[in-house]
């Protein structure tokens, strides 16, 4: 590798110092395993993964927005995703000034089938505009309604960097990075991405900012 | 929008109480010696605009929120798509002076994997499909659920993401869950500028010389000792 990128590399190492747990492994990430004292095994002992968002991203096109959001992860291919029903996430999007106020709340929670102890898990999606209602159906399944369209479901990590690298560079003090290397890679995380026509968000020139945060039902989760 | 003067006064208010040890009565640390890189002020990365977006960093990280124009492109920092490298962006325009480099400096190396391991479908969901063989829990006929339906006051914030990598990278681990249950009108309030500001004044002291080695021109403002 050429000397510029290693002493870049190890820039990077000490940019991100966050460490986070992914089967046995300490990473860091966007936001995966943030904040530590409730989400990273390393500081909490009943670490919330339901309730840890990892990223957000926010796509359009001439004719649709496009939400998704990662949370509970990375995580190893043979686990399951996290449908917790005590959780929900909200994507806030404001589309007028102030910039920072919340116009349009969109709150996605997760259920069982009724009358059900173990049965398939369902997606419920409120307070999206011009919908009717709420948008309901399984998990794992492409919803629509009302233009609308909506999946719940454990995907492959979108999210790629060299936390390896960090982690021996961290541990050695040796720059050991490399751009081929990638901790997220064959590693899953559960999601839900909604897309919307862009004309519901719209609103004349102005800009839009979207953010998203989760909630557990009575506090902080504790085993 | 947030006011540039009063917004440049809190950030370098913080950086200078950091550097002075504002209301501490600890001892002067000892000088560093003679030949050291000294970063004196990180303000102007903060307030550097951003080629292609007209807009200045800290516009980008307070509020921590994704800004989307959408009379423009989708790309990251205009929005975020799954295949931007925004760890590699992020980097350049935070530690480089972008008079002199560009956006995609580091992702021209690159610095990090340039893209995921699997490629993203053409078709919505567009995310990957899982790896391996996870067990499932959808349904082709489950038509009704049972949902949790509680006043607002009994949920409690756990997490909040905007930009990516905002609260891990520049926010100290004792103030996270502090960071994690404000929002957008907090930031906007400066309530963590300074703490944004000391934790990248902190970063760039530590990278300062490794630019140099590099042939990078910082965006911070540096003397030497």
């Amino acid at each position: 590798m050429r000397p510029v990128a290693l002493a870049l590399l190890g820039c990077a190492a000490i940019l991100l110092p966050l460490a986070f747990l992914t089967g046995e492994k300490p990473a860091p990430a966007a936001d995966h395993l943030d904040p530590p004292a409730r989400t990273n095994p390393n500081s909490d002992s009943t670490p919330d993964f339901a309730a840890d968002i990892a990223d957000l991203y926010v796509t359009h096109d001439d004719d649709v927005v496009t939400m998704t959001v990662t949370f509970g992860g990375p995580s190893s291919p043979q686990l399951p995703a996290f449908y917790d029903p005590n959780v929900r996430y909200t994507i806030s999007v404001s589309n007028q000034a102030p910039r920072q106020t919340t116009d349009i709340p969109i709150v996605f929670s997760f259920g069982r089938e009724s009358g059900t102890s173990d049965g398939a898990f369902g997606v419920r999606v409120k307070n999206v505009p011009g919908v009717d209602g709420d948008i309901i159906g399984s998990v794992e399944r492409i919803i629509e309604k009302d233009g609308v369209r909506v999946f719940a479901g454990l995907v492959d990590d979108p999210f790629f960097f060299d936390s390896q690298g960090l982690t021996d560079t961290r541990r050695t003090g040796a720059l050991s990075f490399r751009n081929d290397r990638d901790f997220f890679g064959a590693q899953n995380i559960t999601a839900f991405v909604i897309e919307i026509p862009r004309d519901r968000l719209e609103n004349g020139a102005n800009e839009l900012e979207f953010w998203t945060f989760s909630e557990r039902l009575g506090g902080q989760f504790n085993g | 929008m947030a006011d540039r003067r009063s917004l440049a006064s809190v950030m370098a208010l913080g950086l200078a109480c950091t550097l002075a040890a504002c209301g501490s009565d600890e001892q002067a640390p000892v000088p560093p010696p003679e030949g050291t890189e000294l970063v004196t002020s990180v303000v102007p990365c903060l307030e550097q605009v951003v080629p292609g977006t007209g807009k200045r960093v800290v516009d980008l990280v307070v509020p921590d929120t994704i800004n989307v124009d959408l009379s423009k492109a989708s790309g990251f920092p205009n929005g975020r798509r799954l295949e931007d490298p925004v760890i590699d962006v992020t980097l350049a325009i935070i530690f480089l002076d972008m008079a002199v480099h560009t956006p995609t400096t580091f992702v021209n190396l690159p610095l990090n994997p340039p893209a995921n391991d699997r490629p993203f479908r053409a078709e919505f969901p567009y995310l990957a499909l899982p790896q391996g063989n996870p067990p499932l829990s959808g349904s082709d006929t489950a038509v009704s659920f049972d949902f949790v339906d509680a006043p607002d006051d009994q949920f409690v914030r756990v997490d909040r993401t905007g930009m990516p990598a905002i609260s891990p990278a520049l926010v100290a681990p004792q103030r996270r869950n502090e960071y994690n249950d404000a929002g957008p009108a907090e930031d906007a309030a400066f309530i963590f500028a300074s703490e944004l500001t000391t934790q990248l004044q902190v970063l760039h002291e530590v990278l300062v010389d490794d630019f140099q080695a590099a042939g990078l021109t910082s965006c911070a403002l540096v003397r030497t000792l």
